[in-house]
């Protein structure tokens, strides 16, 4: 009897051979697999499994197939434990239902909920609502957090065009304040790849953060190649930031960054950076003392330590001799 | 968006390749950042942390006791590598490995890549095939699906009828026979051995040509050992295309310089044993099965030994168009597309059991049942404490040679409580456990820390209807107007189906609470 079942699981006639049975059963796996199928496949595709199985023990003659004399414990596994579940599930089912038809049954007699019992239900419904609300509230918080996740996962990696990906991500996504805030956060510890800085300060360029930002860049400036330091400062300059970010750059290894710095400083200065400023004229290069002294002699800079004097007599640079004479000329002049 | 590409991965011992099937355009093979399709599935320890791939390579030759590319074969096991007094599990070690192929496939595919299709060893255990997936998780792989390697492979041929198909790469040998029929391809049966592999052929030739040249060999660990092994693969390879060799000794290792032959005759008396052994478990299975057609793939079966064995003795293996190195990683990318074109149905390789408190074990799950499949089983509790469930996995006789895979701990049962315990192993062999406890009234579902424990929690969305059923059975009683409000609150829940897990556990504790309370006054 329930080999039939078995075979007529697979919709075959009970002296199907053991190709009929293989090949009844990948027709209807294309049909029942979950990964065709979908979930609801699953339990039927159990169900086809289950015929398959059994009906390869009795036609297949395979003596590796475990034989239908079994060990007892076997079978009793395979078979009757399902059993056992199902007229479990079966009582489960009918006394839940019994004692719910029998509740229908009486409330309909009633004809309506008793107002004690109707409030009470009242309340533990309105209990579970305003506890939904609370969780729909921090509904799609995680969706974004998981993408924060994602992108900030692969800034960290040490492809550029990965870090490039994720760059783009952001920018697509800049309006989002988490997003802003855990990049700014990468940057704040982590420094740039030479390769991907423009595309990192792109991101930046237009939002409104982009002070923050530059602070976070400005903690690894020391570390900065020259030709990345310059790239920072370009748009540090673009970006019209306040001088308290130029400042970084003139303790900077490279001359010309230095240099750069210099050259786009503003006209106006307080008392407090000009020592910092004229601090820099113990420097040799030519580089960087020219743009310092045309710096200030637009600063109309007084020379207290005869420096800018030696300078205009000693140094090898005309550049420089010319600079310094000018200011010395100004000097003099007032 | 374009960011659902799957990629299929082929995490080899000794190279990885990485394949993506792009709907209109095929599979194709994904370079990484030096336009390599081989990847070495190298990790080593540098002085910016640990590093894979191209770059553990080149440390291999400078520090090679801080390179690692046996992680696969320690999967599951307690083995640990020790770098400055810290360790690190295989799952560790491969985490880098996994990161950097899902970055080259990011960078060529120029979209974020969550998703994946790992090709396993076939006779991986279900607590390899667990870390292994935990592992790509971690990497950032949000979706992780598991192929068995000869499968991937056979998927990848697209032959009808019944075939045997032989995978020898550089650490394993999996064999698996597969019939396709009509896009369906049902694999009857795998093996698999993780103690013969190209590495092997690798130190056997490289032991032969230290003694040719009179060089000492090195013991392992040593640089030079890693040396030698890398010169090893090399005139191993040239062996397939020439007869003789002449290795000339690189300076780095005593007697550099000199130089000496090679020749194929003296390579093959080497290898014969390993040879061999293969063309036993070969014929074993054409015996049983007569295939029509046999396959060869993965890197090792271009030795010509190979080769000219089966032809003497089993039957001259086809010649097909796919590099025998790239159908793994080709079949695993198709994989991810299952269910559309091709189907694959793969076996369970090892029987799944649970062991009874006498020591006697219950079969669920038997080996050769096609996947994905599923059993439960029904624990009654006599008296108050915990129930322990030991999952085992082996052969009938579970009980002399059965591996315990995990104790399951569920606590505080009550006196006659029962407890049904989940047990599905889904289509890549990986097991997932679920423990579902009935109460009077109230289900609840043990979550299992996948992170934790190798399995993984249990289907939130079957969950959830089993509670909207509840609802609208009670619901039926009540007037309209709370008829309205509970139907709004299922919704709610419902639209939560594609959040946060723990956002969706909470959701279904307030409904549990809430049916239990809305029973309790409906019975007094």
């Amino acid at each position: 009897m329930k080999r039939d079942a078995k075979y007529e699981a697979l919709g075959l006639s009970p002296d199907a051979s053991w190709e009929e049975v293989k090949r009844a059963f990948r027709q209807l796996a294309r049909i029942y697999h979950p990964d065709v199928a979908g979930p609801d496949g699953a339990r039927k595709f159990a169900e086809i499994t289950e015929a398959y199985m059994t009906l390869k023990e009795i036609t297949s003659g395979d003596r590796h197939a475990p034989s239908r004399h079994a060990p007892a414990s076997f079978g009793e596994s395979a078979g009757g434990g399902v059993e056992i579940k199902e007229s479990f599930f079966r009582r489960l089912w009918r006394k839940l239902f019994s004692r719910k038809r029998a509740r229908i049954d009486a409330d309909a007699g009633e004809g309506e909920i008793p107002p004690v019992r109707a409030r009470f239900i009242g309340s533990v419904i309105s209990r579970a609502e305003s506890e939904i609300q609370g969780i729909l509230s921090r509904k799609g918080e995680f969706t974004a957090r998981s993408r924060t996740d994602a992108v900030i996962r692969r800034l960290k990696s040490r492809h550029p065009a990965v870090v490039i990906l994720a760059l783009r991500q952001i920018s697509i996504r800049s309006a989002n304040g988490e997003m802003a805030e855990a990049t700014i956060e990468h940057f704040r510890k982590n420094m740039p790849m030479s390769e991907t800085l423009e595309q990192v300060l792109d991101v930046f360029s237009n939002s409104p953060r982009r002070g923050e930002f530059a602070s976070a860049m400005l903690s690894h400036l020391h570390k900065f190649a020259e030709r990345d330091a310059l790239v920072l400062l370009n748009r540090i300059k673009r970006w019209k930031l306040s001088r308290e970010y130029l400042k970084p750059f003139l303790s900077h290894g490279s001359p010309s960054v230095i240099a750069g710095a210099l050259n786009c400083w503003p006209d106006e200065m307080d008392g407090r950076e000009l020592p910092e400023i004229s601090g820099l004229l113990v420097r040799d290069e030519e580089a960087i003392l020219v743009p310092l002294l045309r710096l200030l002699k637009r600063r109309k800079h007084q020379d207290g330590t005869g420096r800018i004097g030696w300078l205009m007599r000693e140094h090898p640079s005309p550049a420089v001799r010319v600079w310094a004479s000018a200011i010395v000329r100004d000097q003099n002049l007032s | 968006m374009s960011e659902d590409f799957t990629i299929g991965v082929d995490l080899g011992t000794r190279y990885a390749q990485l394949a993506v099937d792009i709907p209109g355009r095929g599979v194709e093979l994904i370079p990484n950042r030096w336009g390599q399709t081989k990847i070495p599935s190298m990790v080593a320890f540098t002085k910016d942390g640990l590093v894979a791939g191209e770059e553990a390579s080149r440390a291999a030759l400078t520090s090679p006791d801080m390179v690692w590319w046996d992680m696969k074969r320690h999967l599951g096991t307690d083995w640990v590598a020790r770098v400055h007094g810290r360790t690190y599990t295989p799952e560790e070690l491969l985490l880098p490995l996994l990161s950097i192929l899902r970055e080259d496939a990011e960078a060529h595919l120029r979209a974020f890549v969550s998703s994946c299709v790992l090709a396993v060893p076939a006779h991986f255990s279900f607590l390899e095939r667990g870390a292994l997936s935990r592992a790509a998780r971690q990497a950032g792989f949000d979706r992780v699906r598991i192929v068995n390697e000869p499968t991937a492979a056979a998927l990848s041929t697209g032959i009808d009828g019944r075939f045997l198909i032989i995978d020898f790469g550089a650490g394993t040998l999996d064999m698996s026979l597969v019939e396709g029929e009509g896009g369906v391809f049902q694999v009857i049966e795998s093996h698999g051995r993780k103690d013969i592999g190209g590495l092997d052929l690798d130190r056997l030739l490289a032991e032969r040509m230290c003694r040719n040249a009179g060089v000492p060999l090195s013991r392992p660990g040593d640089p030079r050992a890693t040396l030698m092994m890398l010169e090893a693969e090399t005139v191993k390879i040239e062996l397939s295309s020439a007869n003789r060799v002449v290795w000339r000794v690189p300076a780095g290792l005593s007697g550099g310089g000199k130089s000496v032959e090679v020749s194929r005759a003296e390579f093959e008396s080497l290898i014969k044993p390993i040879m061999e052994d293969i063309l036993i478990m070969v014929e074993k299975m054409w015996r049983k099965y007569s295939p029509k057609r046999l396959l060869t793939v993965g890197g090792s079966s271009r030795v010509p030994m190979l080769r000219r064995m089966l032809s003497e003795r089993v039957r001259e293996p086809d010649r097909t168009r796919l590099r025998p190195e790239d159908a793994v990683a080709t079949g695993s990318a198709m994989y991810a597309h299952q269910g559309r074109e091709r189907l694959l149905i793969d076996v369970l390789s090892k029987s799944l059991g649970i062991m009874n408190s006498d020591g006697g074990v219950v079969l669920l799950l038997r080996k050769g049942s096609p996947l994905p499949a599923e059993a439960r089983q029904i624990f009654t509790a006599y008296g108050n404490g915990a129930i322990e469930v030991t999952i085992v996995q082996g052969e009938r006789k579970v009980r002399s040679i059965g591996r315990v895979l995990q104790t399951l701990t569920i606590d505080k049962v009550s006196d006659g409580e029962i407890v049904e315990v989940f047990f599905r192993v889904d289509g890549g062999g990986l097991l997932h456990v679920e423990v579902k406890r009935k109460k009077k009234t109230s289900r609840k579902t043990i979550a299992l820390d996948s992170d934790e424990s190798g399995v993984v929690a249990c289907d939130l969305p079957t969950e959830m209807r089993l509670r909207e059923e509840r609802i609208a059975r009670l619901s039926m009683s009540y007037p309209d107007n709370f008829q309205a409000r509970l139907l709004n609150i299922t919704r709610d829940a419902r639209s939560l189906r594609n959040d946060d897990p723990s956002l969706q556990w909470q959701v279904l504790e307030t409904l549990d609470r809430m049916i239990s309370e809305l029973e309790q006054v409906a019975s007094p």
